[in-house]
């Protein structure tokens, strides 16, 4: 039962990291620069802006 | 009339005029195709066209039809040409912005491949990736350091030949100094090439930024045994010159102290000379400058040739009258000097430019008659480019690669399934029987396990294909396949991304900015995608080491070379149909080979490893943990673990799409697997691990995923998986639509509809080529 309860709770984070990366995720690929880490300054550089 | 077209092969002629107009012309003349300017035809590609030819110092590809635009003549005929130096001292103070925070904003400019990217690297500490072919860089990328005590950010934008308004990079680095207004210029040069490098130099010092001149690859400028009067330049170009050789980080401290001190100069005056450009031009610019102080020399002169970028910067801060009378003072002022030299104004500027070059550089540089730089630099294109042996050079290179990926490789891969199925094994006998065990046995470890094992081929692979991009070999490649891309309707450039594509999707298709023509970009972006990702590899792999022991290497290029032939055939379809074209331009420097550094291989390796690394630390972790899950609930008592699977929800989802992928010979489980891999194209393999956790045979806890799959059977206890299917579901893998991170890369590039074509697009081409590939292979095997 504890086993149980443990894995779905791990399920559980897993899909609420996804949940995050779905919100996030527009906000995120703004940029076109396409690396992970860009900055708010870099975005402000790139040509799609 | 001659035409440089109809030259032969190692003949040498000297430039009369460039025909044509636009784009392509002002780029002809910005590589140098200037009035009296030397030209050897070197060679013809391996399908005859393009032709390598070389202008000062550089090798540059152009087609037959483009080449048919240059008017030439013999050495011996006269010519008049511009030649002299013309220097003329301005004390002109630019507004800038003032200092925010202390930090001093320095940017890197440059041609492409002159090295920016390495110097900003060694001077960052960034890890941004390089090669020996221009375009690398496409957008601006930000690193900063510290010196005595100040902050400084540091800008390597893209390399651009001049400073126009034709393509987007060239406007990008121009409005980067219009509006970011960076505190200093490190103009960095390829010191080999001094002639062309310069020319950009000329447009830069019309825009009174503080500037310092970095002679790059300084090492390969000695050993030629040529010689420079370094001192004697900086005073001709009225600014401090500093010789290094970015890639091993020789004299790069001794350029940043000479930026700060060029900063701190500029605040009493530019100690910047202009190009003079002779009595009418400097008359009608002095004019304009009376009406418009505000306006830099570059920018008037700008306005003088019609930029309309620059006339519009005039409407700023002033009346439309007001704009309107220096405007049409620069149209009155344009038909006067296009009168007296009787050329058009972009010729005229274009030649006292490099009028202005050659002239200094008559003063300063000394060439070692007896080192010719073409036979240094260009040594293996005897063998590389030549007619007959290009091409399969070509291909036996690429077999090489992949071949050894698999050879070299297996052995770590070796070592890590073992590691993995040890861990596996070691947890299930630690832990008691129940969910928990079965998430991280057959989830975790078997998910993310199964894509780990691929790692070293991924490095193996990126670590050749950095050597190649290194050592020039890539843009030799584009210069031999480019008649084949202009069959297919696309342009030269269009290479680039391709051969980003291969790494991933997103950079490639961000890269497609450098194609000038919208149609060349939607067409390439929508073709990218076919070019095989590393994402896609360890679905390749796995499935090419299960069932294709025999010919690894010559399997896997034939995925490659597919993808390569969907994308011209798509490339093809497109360019006659919804996105018909003109026929487009292609020129194309031909980099000297150089040699590969280890730094560079090991930061490419490491960085790709790290990103593969990273990758499985979130995205596939998560996802294995989802599809474990989803195989995995809802719990029925007293069923086998393949009933389980197949009345989970997972299995309730494959049992929906199966009869779409029935057809191709896919079972359920991997229709599952396909689905998954929309979120990253690794997940088809961790998916693969999860939803086969073991069917019959003894040691199913033990067995790797590749033994998983060899012995998979269905209902009637026939084998799932034969050569025929591992293929027909590999060109699924490599045709069907792109993850989410590059579709959202076309949509900010192209726009939502085209991202919906693409999906459809991608798709449909995927079912089509994989359904026909099985049924015709499963037909002609039952013969």
């Amino acid at each position: 039962m504890t086993q149980t309860i443990i894995a779905l709770f791990i399920v559980a984070l897993a899909l609420v990291w996804v949940l995050m990366q779905l919100r996030k995720g527009n906000k995120g690929q703004s940029c076109n620069c396409g690396c992970d880490s860009c900055s708010s300054k870099h975005k402000k550089n790139c040509p799609g802006h | 009339m001659r035409h440089l077209d109809n030259e032969k092969i190692g003949s040498v002629v000297r430039v009369v005029k460039v025909h044509g107009s636009g784009a392509f012309r002002q780029r002809l003349l910005e590589m140098g195709f200037v009035r009296g300017a030397e030209v050897t035809v070197v060679k013809s590609a391996p399908l005859r066209d393009p032709v390598e030819y070389k202008i000062l110092g550089s090798h540059i590809s152009l087609r037959h039809s483009e080449a048919s635009q240059v008017e030439v003549c013999s050495l011996d005929e006269p010519i008049t040409e511009v030649a002299a130096y013309n220097g003329t001292t301005d004390t002109l103070v630019d507004e800038m912005d003032p200092l925010a925070d202390n930090v001093l904003r320095v940017a890197l400019i440059g041609n492409p491949n002159c090295g920016k990217t390495s110097m900003f690297n060694i001077v960052t500490g960034a890890k941004e990736k390089v090669g020996n072919y221009g375009g690398v860089t496409v957008d601006s990328k930000e690193g900063s350091f510290n010196i005595d005590g100040r902050n400084v950010e540091l800008v390597d934008l893209p390399g651009t030949y001049s400073l126009t308004e034709y393509s987007p990079e060239e406007m990008y680095v121009r409005t980067f100094i219009r509006d970011k207004h960076p505190d200093a210029i490190l103009n960095v040069v390829d010191a080999g090439n001094l002639e062309r490098n310069l020319y950009l130099t000329t447009q830069l010092m019309d825009m009174n930024v503080p500037m310092v001149l970095v002679l790059n690859m300084w090492d390969e400028f000695e050993r030629r045994g040529d010689k420079l009067d370094i001192e004697a330049l900086s005073r001709l170009l009225g600014m401090p010159i500093l010789p290094i050789v970015a890639r091993e980080g020789k004299g790069v401290d001794k350029v940043l102290v000479a930026a700060m001190k060029a900063i701190d100069d500029s605040e009493h005056k530019s100690m910047h000379k202009n190009v003079n450009y002779g009595s009418t031009i400097e008359k009608a610019l002095s004019t304009l400058e009376e009406m418009a102080p505000d306006m830099s020399r570059y920018t008037l002169l700008k306005v003088i040739e019609k930029d309309s970028h620059a006339q519009r910067a005039l409407h700023m801060g002033r009346s439309e009258e007001e704009a309107h009378a220096i405007i049409d003072k620069a149209d009155e002022m344009r038909a006067e000097i296009e009168r007296e030299y009787n050329d058009d104004i972009v010729s005229i500027i274009s030649d006292l430019k490099y009028g202005f070059v050659r002239g200094a550089l008559a003063e300063v540089l000394t060439t070692n008659p007896q080192s010719d730089k073409s036979k240094l630099g260009y040594a293996l294109d005897v063998v590389l480019t030549n007619r007959y042996l290009g091409l399969p050079v070509l291909f036996m290179l690429m077999w090489l690669v992949f071949q050894t990926t698999f050879t070299v490789g297996a052995y770590p891969q070796e070592w890590i399934e073992s590691g993995v199925t040890w861990l596996g094994e070691w947890v299930s006998s630690v832990m008691p029987q129940g969910t928990l065990r079965d998430l991280i046995v057959d989830g975790i470890i078997s998910g993310v396990g199964g894509v780990l094992v691929f790692l070293p081929n991924i490095l193996i692979l990126f670590f050749f294909i950095s050597v190649l991009e290194d050592s020039g070999y890539m843009a030799r490649a584009a210069f031999i396949v480019d008649r084949i891309m202009h069959r297919i309707g696309l342009h030269g450039k269009s290479f680039i991304p391709y051969l980003i594509g291969f790494g991933c999707g997103v950079p490639a298709i961000m890269a497609t900015r450098t194609l000038e023509n919208r149609r060349d970009r939607i067409i390439t972006i929508l073709t990218v995608p076919f070019m095989s990702c590393s994402a896609r590899l360890p679905a390749y792999l796995l499935m090419v080491s299960a069932f294709f022991a025999a010919n690894q290497g010559m399997i896997l290029l034939s995925l490659y070379l597919t993808g390569i032939a969907m994308a011209a055939l798509s490339a093809i379809l497109l360019s006659k149909t919804i996105l018909k074209h003109d026929h487009t331009q292609f020129v194309m420097e031909l980099p000297p080979y150089r040699m590969p550094t280890a730094r560079n291989a090991t930061v490419h390796m490491w960085s790709k490893g790290s990103q593969y690394l990273r990758k499985m630390g979130t995205v596939i972790l998560v996802a294995s943990i989802i599809v474990w899950a989803l195989g995995y609930f809802p719990r029925h008592d007293g069923q086998t673990p393949e009933q389980q699977v197949e009345n989970s929800f997972m299995g309730k989802m494959g049992k929906a799409i199966e009869p779409a992928v029935k057809p191709l010979g896919m079972n359920w489980q991997m229709g599952v697997s396909l689905l998954t891999g929309a979120a990253a194209k690794e997940i088809v393999v961790s998916s693969m691990g999860v939803l086969y956790t073991g069917e019959s045979g003894a040691d199913e806890s033990s067995a790797t995923l590749k033994t998983k799959l060899q012995t998979a059977t269905d209902e009637n206890g026939q084998k799932v998986f034969n050569p025929i299917v591992a293929y027909s579901f590999m060109l699924f893998v490599l045709l069907y639509f792109p993850c989410i991170a590059a579709l959202t890369a076309i949509k900010r590039e192209a726009g939502t509809k085209w991202m919906l074509f693409e999906i459809v697009y991608t798709t449909v081409v995927a079912w089509l080529i994989s359904f026909i590939f099985y049924q015709t292979a499963t037909f002609i095997q039952g013969l």
